[in-house]
């Protein structure tokens, strides 16, 4: 028998074929990870992942729509079957190609190699041959992380062993097989439809939140390590608070999005890897007290949000409360992210995801934190904003959250007989209507020095 | 309250000119959400009031708004008006418009949140 050479290749020149492309998620892989591109949600394995006909005369890769090298994704530790086409070469030398063979590859990195095997090979007229079903030699790694094998394909007869080419991939792994998208994908009416053809398959996800969480995560070995590796780089995305965006893919396309685009995109992140969490709401609980009292009328964040450096609210003049509804008032002129109520009905609010993990609750806001937050006696309120709740019921979430997240409750409320009463536009039908109309903030309480007893803060927790 | 219909009907009707600011959306919807003194002595929803927020949730489709404007933090704006159409709607006369309620809550292309304020909405505590 003719032995590899040194550098992988075959000791007897060229094969009278090469290696033509290289289907990961071929029809009838068991375990690799559907993903879609989010410029056109179609499937990215729908075609092959590998396509020579991306390679320039050099062998360097060539970007679409030449041809292509697109990634592949699979739980961590699986062993995968891939489909090779050959291409037969032209002239009389590709003659020869047809007829059994044994053919497979060697790795040039730590990334497995793909088995050899025997296969018939038959070209058609265009010189291609039918999809063979190949596999690794042995399993991916079995942690989360980015693999890049460089495969040098061989060709053995009786006579020797052939060149047959190269090729080079990356391979991401996950934890576990993703969950269903459905929770996080839904998209957003009025923005983009979700056009795909390929609706029943449903453990899917964007290649970028697999690229970017693999790479983010990668070792991290249980749901609360995938989840603080995931909010502790999502920066890196370079993705934004405050685009217009409310769902994923919207959000992928323009750059970033708001909270209630964010807690889908976390959970989507965190679903790539098969790891469940869930996603609550808490909206602005409007109660009027009197003609001109009211509690609460808006949460107010002073923080940046992701990759922000300033809140992008215009300045707006508020009058802090520090120490309390009946202490100073401090004028301050800034600008602060206010989520507005209404009174009297659920309207704006914030968007967090929760994990429970070793019994233990933890709040991950990936729009304003870098980390988790424990949650210590914490129940998860039911998500159907039925009723309001105080957050007195709700364990620690207002002291180890709550407290830190939203500065400021923004109310109307009196002290020392001044009323400061939040109001939006008296006449908004008054002046240039595409202007911003005079919102006026009453008082802005600093949230840890509003008591539990009494009125407190109260939510509608929504989904 | 007839300007701030006419701002409302504006966000409905795609033209040339730039929509209102979603601050007065918002001004505009609290004002016209408020119930009326009737010739009986009951307090109800204006008629045109009523007319506006049944157009929002028949309407399928963003709402056109300024293009500098402030937006929502939870939901996008289109949504947002929907989720307080139905909760006013519901708190006005729910009987009458319950079937356009449950449509929003059924409805395919509801954000989870919105159809679960308008299951909220159809069963009153």
């Amino acid at each position: 028998m003719t032995s590899l050479s040194s550098n992988g290749t075959g000791g007897n020149g060229p094969a009278p074929f090469s290696i033509h492309s290289v289907h990961f998620c071929h029809p009838h892989a068991r375990d690799a990870i559907v993903m879609r591109d989010p410029e056109d949600d179609a499937l990215i394995g729908a075609t092959p992942e590998w396509d020579r006909r991306g390679r320039d005369p050099a062998g360097r890769v060539r970007v679409a729509p030449a041809g292509r090298n697109a990634p592949a994704a699979y739980p961590a530790g699986t062993q995968p079957d891939i489909e090779v086409v050959f291409a037969r070469v032209a002239g009389p030398e590709g003659d020869a190609a047809a007829g059994e063979w044994a053919v497979g590859a060697t790795s040039a990195t730590d990334a497995p190699a793909v088995a050899e095997a025997r296969v018939t090979l038959a070209f058609d007229a265009q010189g291609l041959s039918a999809p063979v079903t190949l596999r690794l030699d042995r399993p991916l790694m079995g942690r989360i992380g980015v693999s890049s094998p460089r495969w040098t394909w061989h060709a053995r007869r009786a006579d020797g062993v052939m060149a047959v080419g190269t090729s080079e991939h990356t391979i991401y792994t996950t934890w576990r097989r993703p969950l269903d998208a459905a929770p996080w994908a839904r998209p957003v009416y009025g923005t983009y439809p979700n056009p795909s053809p390929d609706a029943g398959v449903a453990n899917w996800t964007y290649a970028k939140l697999v690229a970017w969480t693999c790479e983010w995560a990668a070792g991290a070995d249980n749901p609360k390590a995938i989840c603080d590796a995931i909010i502790a780089n999502t920066h890196k995305s370079t993705l934004q608070y405050y685009v217009f965006a409310w769902d994923v893919r919207t959000m992928l396309l323009q750059g970033g999005g708001l909270c209630g685009g964010w807690y889908k995109m976390f959970q989507g992140m965190a679903a790539a890897h098969g790891v469940a969490v869930e996603r609550r709401s808490y909206s602005v609980d409007w109660r009027t007290l009197d003609d001109q009292a009211a509690l609460w009328c808006a949460i107010v964040v002073r923080e940046p949000g992701l990759n922000r450096t300033a809140p992008v609210e215009q300045a707006s003049r508020f009058h802090d409360a520090d120490h309390g509804a009946d202490g100073t008032v401090r004028e301050v002129t800034e600008p602060r992210y206010r989520f507005w109520g209404a009174p009297g009905s659920i309207h704006d609010g914030h968007c967090v995801n929760l994990l429970q993990h070793d019994g233990e609750w933890y709040v991950y806001d990936v729009s304003f934190f870098k980390h988790a937050v424990a949650l210590r006696d914490f129940t998860l309120p039911p998500p159907d904003q039925q009723r309001r709740l105080g957050t007195s019921g709700l364990g620690n979430f207002r002291t180890a959250y709550l407290n830190e997240a939203v500065a400021y409750m923004l109310g109307s409320l009196r002290v020392r007989g001044t009323l400061y009463q939040s109001r939006h536009c008296s006449d908004p039908g008054s002046g240039p209507h595409h202007t911003p109309c005079v919102t006026e903030n009453g008082l802005t309480v600093r949230t840890a020095t509003v008591p539990d007893d009494g009125p407190g803060i109260t939510f509608f927790w929504g989904p | 309250m007839a300007s701030a219909h006419d701002l409302l009907w504006r966000t409905l009707q795609p033209d040339d000119a730039p929509g209102p600011h979603w601050d007065r959306v918002v001004a505009a919807l609290h004002e016209i959400s408020r119930p009326q003194a009737t010739a009986g002595g009951q307090a109800a929803l204006h008629p045109e009031s009523e007319r506006v927020l049944r157009a929002f949730l028949e309407h399928e489709g963003g709402l056109v708004l300024s293009p500098d404007t402030s937006v929502p933090h939870s939901m996008p704006p289109h949504e947002m008006v929907r989720a307080h159409a139905v909760q006013v709607l519901a708190r006005a006369d729910l009987a009458k418009h319950r079937a356009l309620i449950q449509h929003v809550a059924d409805h395919p292309q509801s954000s989870d949140r919105l159809a679960s304020i308008a299951r909220a909405a159809l069963r009153p505590e």
